[in-house]
C-alpha cells in the first residue's frame, strides 16, 4: 500500500498512542519502586493492548478470505495493519521492560522482530515496486496466468509463421525425441516461396520457438539489445512483405521479456510474505502459549 | 368504377377499363406478349422493349407501359414486331453469357428461355470485350453482372417491393450496372439479404448461392408443386420456390423427439401442419450461488445454482413470463407452453441468426415444415399466411402477450377482447424507424419478436438510450406527455410489433388507472435515465480514450498500477460476491496509470442487449446490466460485448429430463456473467475489498475529465447514481 | 506493433476463469509454511515438554539463589489439585525459608512472591521495592489500632519520621538525651594534645569505639552495625586506673563494690602484715581530708584496727572520688548506679557503620562539641538523606534499614529436600 498522505490521521493517531504508551511506561516504572513486570496492572495492559493490536494485525488474513463481508473497508484494515501492526511491537517491547526474558518469550520477541522488519520491508516494496512495474511491465498480465498466457503466445507465434511462410509443421519424432532428450524436432513444410521466407522460418524455428516455449534468461533473445539486432536484420533479409510478421514475432518476443520481469518483479514483490505470514501466526501460536502459561505460573 | 372501354388485340374485341396498359388487357385476355423488365408485382417501366407491339403509330410501342385506348387495334404477333424483338434479343444474347448460371441450374433463365421461343440465332455481334465482373462478396446471393441486362427489377424489387433502397443504377453506356449503396460489394453493403432481388432477377445476374439456402438434409425435400399445393404457400412465388429448392422440408417428428433445442444456432424456423409440440426452457432457471462447503479447514469454493425463490436477489425484475421465439411466451415458474398446427416459431433466429431460445419437443406424432430465412421471408410476405398469422396472434397470443408485460398484467379480460381485433401487427425490417423523434405520437407499441433501437437525434450522431426487446414496450412517453416523439425508435432487426392506436391507449389508461401511474412512472425513469444517458458532444483528441471506448462507458473499473500489489483481491472479492464466479477479470488495457480492469462498463450503447433470444439481459433502471436467470446460454451476450467483459461460465447441474423417464441427468450448462456493480451493497465488492486503495469505480469522463481538461458534462454528473457514495469516486489526491 | 494489437477482449479471453480458484505453487507455499512453521514452533515446545521440561515458559533467570534449581520449575511450581493455576505459594517458600511476619497486628500478610519478584536475572530477592512497605505505610493501620512507627512514610525522603532516639517523646520543645547514667565528656576526651600516660596513643574516636574488622564481621549482620561497645577494662583503664591509697601501688577492679571493699581490705591487711611499723603513723591520707571530717581521730591500736580505720578512709576516697568521676553512687552504702548505656539508638533498623567507614566519624557525630552525657550524638535523618536520596544515588530504599521479617520470632525450617534432590 502506498504510504501517502492520506495516511496522515493515521500516522498521526499511531504517534500519539506511541508518545501515550511511553510516556504511560516512563511514569510507571519511574514511580513505582518495584522492577518493571509485565505481570504488574499495568504491564498487563501493555501486554493485552499488544496483542491486541497483533491480533488485528493478523486478523487482515482472516479478512481477505471473506472480501464481501462489510466490516469495514479492506483498505482501513490495510491501514490498520500496517499502523497498529508496527504501533504492537513499542508496546509489546514496553510490556516486556525491554527485557527478552526466558526462552520462549525470547524466541517470540527474535520472531516479532523478524516479522516487524519483514513487514516493514514489504511495505517499502510495494510502495515503490508497482511504480517500477507499471513502467518496466506494460504487457503485463495476472501472474498465476503467465504460463497460461506463454501457451497462447507460443501458438500466436507459430500462426504468425505459417501465415506468413506458408505452413509450418511441428512433427514429434519419438525416436529423436528420446535421442535429444525431448526438444521436439520441427520441420517446416515446403512452399513456393520457400526461398524467400527461408530466414524468417529458420530464425523461427531455431532461435526464437525454443524461447517462446520455454523462456530463459540465459537465451540470447531473453536481451533486449540482442533482439532488437536480430530482428533489423531479419528486416533487411525479408522483403517487405513479411515486415509486419516481424514486428509481431518482435513483439511476441518483448512480451515473453515482459512477462520474465514481471515474474521476478512479482517475487519480489509478494516473496516477503513467505516470511511474514508463517512466522507471525507463529508469533501469534507462541503469544497464546505465552499467555496461557504466564497465567499458569 | 373506371369508365370501360373497347380494343382490338390480335383480332379479338376487349374491354378494360381506362388506364389499363395493353399488356395487361392481352394478358387478361389469355393473349401473352413476351417481356423482360416487366413483373406484375412491380411498376413498369418499359426499358427492354421485348413486349413491344404495334398499334399502328409510327413505332411500335412498349406494351407494358402503354395504356388501352377505346378503338385501339393492336397487334402483338406481326412478323414486325417478331422481328423486331428477336433483333433486341439477339442484341441482349451477344453480351449474354449463355448459358448462364441460372440456364445452368434451373433451366429457366428469361432471356435464354425467350431466345429459344423466338428460335433467335446465335447472335452475329460481337461480345464486348471489357467484362463486368462478377460480385461474390455476399453469403447468400451471387452476383454475375456479365448475365445482367439491365431490366432493373432487382432495383424495383430491392427499392419499390421490399424498400429496402439498396440497389440503384450506376454508370453510363458500357459501364452501366446495378450497384449495392454506392456501388459497395453487395456483401458489405447494407443489403439484407432479402432474396428480392434475386427473386426478380430474370437472367443468372442474381442468382441464389445456397449458402444460407445450404439444402436443409433429412425430411421430405418439396418440390416448387408440392409447396405451391400447401395453403400457406398459396400465391407464393414459383420461381422462388424452386430457386430456394431444398430451403424448405417436411419433417416428421414422433412423440418426444426434440426439435431444436435452446442455446443453440440456428437458421429455421418451423412451421407446424399437424400434431402439437411442447416448448419449454430445460437451463434451470436459476443464476449462480455459492455452496458453502467447508468441509475441513481448507474449504473449497463450489458454485451452485439457486433460483429465484430459495435466493432471491433484489435488482430481479419479478417477470412471470419469459419472452420467446415463438407466439407465446412462457411462464416463469414452469416454463413450457404447447403450440399446435398453424403455429410458426423460429421466427427470429431464421431471420436475424438468433441463438434459439427454448427447446421444442414433439408432443405428438407431427408434421412440420422447416425453413429457411428466404422461405420464410417470402411466406410473411404472403398475405394470406399474413392473415392466418395474425388471427393465430390475436387469438392465442396476444392475451398473453399483453400480460408479460408487467405494466399492463392489470387489464381486464373484457379489455383485451375489446383490443384483441382492433390491434395491429407491423412487420418492420431491419433499419426501418418505427416512430420518429419529433413526430406526432399516435401510437403505443409492444415487441413482438426483434430488437429495437431507441435513439436520440444529437449534433454529434445519434446517442442509443436503450434496446427494446421482445416482450418490452415504446411509445407511451409521447402519448402520455406532450405527443410528441421524444425518441426515435428503429428496427435493429427483424421487427414485428403490435401497435395499439392512441385513441385505445387513451382508453386503457382511463379505464385502469394503475396502469396509468405504472407507465408514467416507468415512463418517468426512462427520461431520467435518458437524461443520465446524455453524454457529452465535445469531441476530444485523445485517441487512446477513445480507441479504448471509454467515451462509451458509463463506469469504469480502474485499478490504479501504482498502488496495485496485484494481490488479486479484488478478483476474490469479486467471486465471493458472486458465489464463486468472478465478474472481473484483472486484465486489460492500460489508460494513463490505470489499468482498465475488464468488468462490465456499463456502456451508452450496450451492444450485449442486442439480440439475446430470451430477453434475459437488460439494464436496470440505474446503470447496471443484469442478467436474468432464465438466461439459456448462448453466449450471445458475450460476443457482442466489445470488451470481453461478459463472460460465460459453465456449471455442472443436475436436471430432471422432464419427459419420458424423468431421470436426473447430469449435463453441463452455460450462464453468461456480468458486472453487476454490487447493486445490493453500498459499493462494489472489488472496491471495497482493495485493501491499496488502488481499485476505484469511476465515470470515465468525470474522473479522467480533471486530467485533460475536460468539463464533465453537468447532466452525467448529476444523474449518476454512484456519485454520491462516499468514497468511491474519490480522484487521485 | 505491427500486426498484433491489444484489445481488452483479446487480453481478457486469454485468461482462465477459474484461474484463482486453483492452487498455485506460490500460495501452496504461503498456505503450507503457515502451517509448518507455527506447527515447528509447537513442536519445539512439545519436545521440550517431552522431556519434562518447562523452562521455556520461564519469565527470566531465577535468582541467584534458586538458580540451584535449574529448570526444574516444579519445585516451586506445584499445580494444586484441580487447579489451572501453578503459582507458586508461600508454602512452598515456607518449606525452606521459615521467614516470621512482620508484626503481629498487621491487617494482611502479602504473599511472599508478592515482594521477592522471582525471574527477574541474578539479583538478592531480598531485595524488595518499598511500593511493598507503602501498602501499609503510607496509611498504617493495625488490628488492635495501636501503632509504634508513624502512620504515614512513604519513603526515606517522604514521611520518614526524625529517628526514634533523636525524637523527643512527648515534649516537642525538649531536646532528645541520652539518659544514660555516667558521666562522659567528649569535648575534653578528643580535645587536641590531650596529655595521655606515657606509653599509650592519643586519642582518636577508635581508641574507644572500636570497628571491628571485615574479617571479624563475616556473616554477622548484627556486629556490622554497631562498634564494639566501649569497656572500662578495654577503653578506660590506661587512663583512669582506679588507685586507692598512696601507700599501695595497686588498683582495685572495676567492679562491684562489696568486690572492691573485699579487695581493699585484703590488700590493706596484706600491706600492714608486711609493714607493722606504719601501724600510727600518721595517715597522709587522712591529712588531705577536710577537717570537718565527720567521724572523730580514734587511736590505732593494732594491724586489725588500722585496717579498719585505713579501709574506712581509703573507701570514703574511692566512692567518692573515684568512682564518682564517671559513676553516680548511691549515697548510702557505696551501690553504683547503673550507667544504662544503650547498644543501639535505632529500634526498627540497622545501620552499617562498617559501610561507612569511608566517612569520618565526626563528619556525622557531633562528638567534639558534646560536654554532656545527655548529648545524643546519633547524627539526625537529615545527616543521612545528604547521601540517600535518589539524586545522589545512594541507596534509600526501605529494606536498606528495615527488615521485613521479624526474625525474633524464626522457627528453624524443616529440612525439605536431600542434596541428592536439590543437584539432580
Amino acid at each position: 500500500m502506498r504510504i501517502d498522505r492520506t495516511h496522515q490521521s493515521w500516522a498521526v493517531a499511531s504517534g500519539v498512542a506511541l508518545a501515550l504508551a511511553a510516556a504511560g511506561y516512563v511514569a510507571a516504572t519511574a514511580s513505582s519502586g518495584r522492577p518493571w513486570s509485565g505481570g504488574s496492572a499495568i504491564g498487563l495492559a501493555y501486554g493485552i493492548s499488544g496483542f491486541a493490536m497483533m491480533v488485528f494485525a493478523a486478523l487482515l488474513a482472516g479478512r481477505k478470505k471473506v472480501p464481501v463481508w462489510r466490516i469495514g473497508r479492506a483498505q482501513t484494515w490495510m491501514r490498520g495493519h500496517l499502523w497498529l501492526g508496527l504501533l504492537s511491537f513499542p508496546i509489546i517491547l514496553f510490556h516486556a521492560g525491554f527485557a527478552f526474558g526466558g526462552s520462549l518469550t525470547r524466541v517470540m520477541m527474535w520472531i516479532f522482530v523478524v516479522v516487524i522488519l519483514s513487514g516493514i520491508a514489504g511495505a517499502a516494496l510495494q510502495h515503490f515496486l508497482p511504480r517500477l512495474m507499471f513502467a518496466r511491465v506494460p504487457m503485463e498480465t495476472i501472474y498465476e496466468q503467465i504460463p497460461h498466457v506463454r501457451a497462447q503466445l507460443l501458438i500466436e507465434a507459430d500462426g504468425i509463421v505459417s501465415d506468413a511462410c506458408g505452413g509450418m509443421a511441428v512433427i514429434t519424432d519419438p525416436a529423436a525425441e528420446r535421442a535429444t532428450g525431448g526438444a521436439s524436432k520441427l520441420q517446416s513444410s515446403v512452399r513456393v516461396d520457400a526461398e524467400e521466407s527461408a530466414p524468417l522460418r529458420e530464425f523461427y524455428l531455431a532461435e526464437m520457438r525454443p524461447f517462446v516455449a520455454e523462456p530463459d534468461s540465459a537465451h540470447p533473445l531473453a536481451d533486449r539489445q540482442h533482439g532488437d539486432q536480430v530482428f533489423a536484420r531479419l528486416r533487411t533479409l525479408l522483403p517487405s512483405g513479411f515486415h509486419t510478421a516481424v514486428s509481431a514475432l518482435e513483439n511476441i518476443c518483448e512480451e515473453e521479456r515482459q512477462l520474465s520481469r514481471q515474474q521476478k518483479m512479482h517475487a519480489w514483490l509478494h516473496g516477503w510474505l513467505l516470511t511474514h505470514i508463517p512466522l507471525s501466526f507463529a508469533l501469534l501460536v507462541l503469544a497464546i502459549i505465552h499467555i496461557v502459561t504466564a497465567l499458569r505460573y | 368504377m373506371a369508365e370501360l372501354i373497347k380494343l382490338t388485340i390480335d383480332g379479338r374485341e376487349v374491354e378494360v377499363p381506362r388506364g389499363t396498359t395493353i399488356f395487361d388487357a392481352a394478358r387478361l385476355n389469355g393473349i401473352p406478349i413476351p417481356t423482360l423488365c416487366h413483373q406484375q408485382n412491380q411498376t413498369p417501366v418499359g426499358v427492354c422493349r421485348v413486349c413491344v407491339v404495334d398499334v399502328g403509330a409510327r413505332v411500335y410501342a412498349a406494351s407494358c407501359i402503354r395504356e388501352c385506348d377505346a378503338g385501339m387495334t393492336v397487334k402483338t404477333d406481326v412478323p414486325g414486331v417478331q422481328k423486331a424483338r428477336a433483333a433486341l434479343v439477339e442484341m441482349l444474347m451477344a453480351d449474354h453469357p449463355a448459358p448462364c448460371i441460372r440456364q445452368q441450374n434451373s433451366g429457366d433463365c428469361e432471356l435464354e428461355t425467350l431466345a429459344a421461343e423466338l428460335s433467335v440465332p446465335a447472335p452475329r455481334y460481337p461480345r464486348r470485350l471489357s467484362p463486368r465482373g462478377r460480385d461474390d462478396s455476399s453469403l447468400s446471393i451471387a452476383v454475375d453482372h456479365e448475365s445482367c441486362i439491365l431490366c432493373d427489377r432487382c432495383i424495383r424489387g430491392c427499392d419499390d417491393v421490399k424498400k429496402n433502397l439498396v440497389l440503384g443504377r450506376t454508370g453510363k453506356g458500357v459501364t452501366a450496372g446495378v450497384a449495392f449503396d454506392l456501388n459497395d460489394p453487395m456483401g458489405a453493403s447494407t443489403c439484407v439479404s432479402c432474396g428480392e432481388c434475386m427473386v426478380s432477377c430474370p437472367t443468372g445476374a442474381l442468382t441464389n448461392k445456397r449458402v444460407v439456402g445450404t439444402e436443409l438434409g433429412g425430411g421430405d425435400a418439396l418440390q416448387a408443386e408440392e409447396l405451391l399445393d400447401l395453403p400457406v404457400f398459396d400465391g407464393v412465388s414459383g420461381t422462388f420456390l424452386e430457386l430456394n429448392q431444398g430451403a424448405v422440408v417436411k419433417r416428421h417428428f414422433k412423440a418426444g423427439d426434440i426439435i431444436c433445442k435452446e442455446g443453440e444456432f440456428g437458421s429455421t424456423a418451423f412451421y407446424i401442419m399437424d400434431g402439437s409440440v411442447d416448448v419449454f426452457i430445460s437451463a434451470p432457471i436459476k443464476h449462480v450461488q455459492q455452496e458453502s462447503t467447508s468441509s475441513g479447514w481448507l474449504s473449497t469454493i463450489r458454485s451452485m445454482l439457486s433460483d429465484r425463490d430459495q435466493h432471491p436477489r433484489s435488482e430481479e425484475t419479478t417477470k412471470r413470463w419469459i419472452p420467446i421465439d415463438a407466439p407465446v411466451d412462457l411462464p416463469y415458474d414452469n416454463p413450457r407452453a404447447r403450440l399446435g398446427p398453424g403455429d410458426l416459431f423460429g421466427e427470429m433466429t431464421c431471420m436475424s441468426f438468433h441463438p434459439r431460445s427454448a427447446t421444442v419437443r414433439a408432443a405428438t406424432d407431427c408434421t412440420a415444415l422447416e425453413m429457411l430465412r428466404n422461405v420464410l421471408d417470402i411466406l410473411q410476405k404472403n398475405k394470406t399466411f399474413r392473415a392466418k398469422l395474425d388471427d393465430t396472434y390475436r387469438k392465442r397470443a396476444l392475451e398473453n402477450h399483453l400480460k408479460s408485460v408487467p405494466v399492463l398484467a392489470g387489464l381486464s379480460g373484457e379489455f383485451i377482447d375489446y383490443l384483441r381485433n382492433r390491434v395491429e401487427l407491423i412487420r418492420y425490417a431491419p433499419g426501418q424507424v418505427i416512430v420518429r423523434q419529433g413526430d406526432p405520437a399516435d401510437s403505443f407499441y409492444l415487441v413482438r419478436l426483434g430488437f429495437v433501437k431507441v435513439s436520440e437525434a444529437h449534433p454529434g450522431g445519434d446517442l442509443v438510450l436503450a434496446y427494446v426487446p421482445r416482450g418490452g414496450y415504446f411509445g407511451e412517453i409521447g402519448l402520455l406527455g406532450g405527443g410528441v416523439r421524444v425518441a426515435t425508435c428503429s428496427a435493429l432487426d427483424h421487427v414485428e410489433a403490435v401497435r395499439i392506436s392512441g385513441e385505445d391507449f387513451r382508453k386503457m389508461i382511463e379505464a385502469f388507472p394503475d396502469i396509468r401511474a405504472e407507465l408514467a412512472r416507468v415512463a418517468e425513469e426512462r427520461l431520467a435515465q435518458n437524461r443520465a444517458r446524455q453524454k457529452t458532444t465535445d469531441s476530444v483528441e485523445l485517441n487512446d480514450f477513445l480507441a479504448q471506448g471509454l467515451m462509451e462507458a458509463q463506469s469504469l473499473l480502474v485499478l490504479d498500477l501504482e498502488k496495485c500489489t496485484r494481490c488479486d483481491q479484488c478478483v476474490k472479492a469479486c467471486a465471493d460476491a458472486h458465489d464463486g464466479v468472478t465478474r472481473l477479470v484483472r486484465e486489460g488495457l492500460r489508460f494513463d496509470k490505470y489499468l482498465v480492469a475488464t468488468s462490465c462498463r456499463q456502456c451508452r450503447d450496450p451492444l450485449c442487449m442486442v439480440g439475446c433470444p430470451v430477453g434475459s439481459i437488460r439494464r436496470r433502471n440505474s446503470l447496471e446490466v443484469i442478467i436474468e436467470d432464465w438466461c439459456i446460454g448462448c453466449g450471445l451476450c458475450a460476443s457482442n460485448c466489445p470488451y470481453g467483459n461478459i463472460s460465460m461460465h459453465s456449471f455442472a447441474v443436475e436436471t430432471a429430463d422432464p419427459e419420458p423417464s424423468n431421470r436426473k441427468v447430469a449435463s453441463t450448462r452455460k450462464k453468461a456473467t456480468g458486472c453487476d456493480l454490487c447493486t445490493d451493497q453500498a459499493e462494489p465488492s472489488c472496491v471495497y475489498a482493495c485493501p491499496h486503495d488502488a481499485a476505484h469505480r469511476v465515470e470515465p469522463l468525470t474522473f479522467f475529465g480533471a486530467k485533460f481538461g475536460l468539463t464533465p458534462p453537468r447532466s452525467v454528473v448529476d444523474a449518476t447514481v454512484r456519485e454520491e457514495r462516499p468514497g468511491v469516486d474519490q480522484t487521485s489526491k | 506493433m505491427g500486426g498484433r494489437t491489444r484489445t481488452a477482449k483479446a487480453l481478457a479471453q486469454r485468461i482462465d476463469l477459474n484461474y484463482f480458484k486453483r492452487p498455485h505453487p506460490f500460495r501452496r507455499w504461503k498456505l503450507g509454511l503457515s502451517i509448518a512453521v507455527p506447527a515447528a514452533a509447537l513442536l519445539w515446545l512439545a519436545g521440550i515438554a517431552a522431556g519434562g521440561s518447562r523452562a521455556p515458559y520461564s519469565s527470566g533467570p531465577a535468582s541467584s539463589a534458586h538458580q540451584v534449581f535449574g529448570d526444574k520449575c516444579e519445585r516451586c511450581h506445584v499445580t494444586q489439585a484441580r487447579a489451572f493455576r501453578a503459582h507458586v505459594t508461600d508454602n512452598m517458600c515456607v518449606s525452606c525459608h521459615d521467614a516470621p511476619q512482620h508484626k503481629s497486628n498487621q491487617t494482611f500478610t502479602p504473599a511472599c512472591a508478592s515482594c521477592h519478584l522471582e525471574h527477574r536475572g541474578a539479583i538478592r530477592l531480598a531485595t524488595t521495592s518499598n511500593r511493598e512497605c507503602e501498602q501499609c505505610h503510607l496509611d498504617l493501620k493495625t488490628t488492635t489500632g495501636r501503632r509504634t512507627v508513624a502512620q504515614v512514610v512513604g519513603s526515606f525522603e517522604d514521611g520518614h519520621p526524625e529517628f526514634a532516639a533523636l525524637r523527643p517523646a512527648a515534649d516537642a520543645s525538649a531536646k532528645a538525651v541520652d539518659r544514660a547514667v555516667l558521666k562522659f565528656n567528649h569535648e575534653i576526651h578528643m580535645k587536641p594534645g590531650l596529655r595521655v600516660p606515657a606509653g599509650t596513643a592519643p586519642l582518636e574516636c577508635s581508641t574507644c569505639h572500636e570497628q571491628m574488622l571485615p574479617a571479624a564481621t563475616l556473616g554477622r549482620t548484627r556486629a556490622r552495625e554497631m562498634p564494639v561497645p566501649v569497656t572500662y577494662a578495654k577503653n578506660c583503664a590506661s587512663c583512669h586506673r582506679l588507685y586507692f591509697d598512696p601507700l599501695i601501688d595497686a588498683v582495685v577492679p572495676h567492679d562491684a563494690p562489696e568486690k572492691v571493699h573485699a579487695v581493699v581490705v585484703r590488700m590493706l591487711r596484706e600491706f600492714i602484715t608486711a609493714n607493722p611499723g606504719q601501724i600510727g603513723k600518721p595517715d597522709p591520707v587522712r591529712g588531705r581530708i577536710p577537717v570537718n571530717f565527720p567521724e572523730p581521730m580514734q587511736r590505732v591500736r593494732n594491724a586489725a584496727e588500722w585496717v579498719d580505720a585505713r579501709t574506712a578512709t581509703v573507701e570514703r576516697l574511692l566512692w567518692s572520688k573515684t568512682c564518682a568521676e564517671c559513676h553516680t553512687i548511691s549515697a548510702a552504702f557505696p551501690r553504683v548506679v547503673s550507667t544504662n548505656m544503650r547498644s543501639g539508638w535505632m529500634p526498627h533498623a540497622r545501620f552499617d557503620h562498617q559501610a561507612h567507614q569511608m566517612a569520618s566519624c565526626v563528619s556525622c557525630h557531633a562528638a567534639q562539641t558534646s560536654r554532656d552525657t545527655a548529648d545524643v550524638l546519633m547524627p539526625s535523618i537529615a545527616t543521612c538523606q545528604q547521601c540517600h536520596k535518589p539524586t545522589r544515588g545512594a541507596e534509600s530504599r526501605c529494606f536498606e534499614c528495615h527488615e521485613y521479617h521479624d526474625w525474633k520470632t524464626a522457627k528453624p525450617a524443616k529440612p525439605g529436600f536431600d542434596l541428592q534432590q536439590l543437584t539432580n
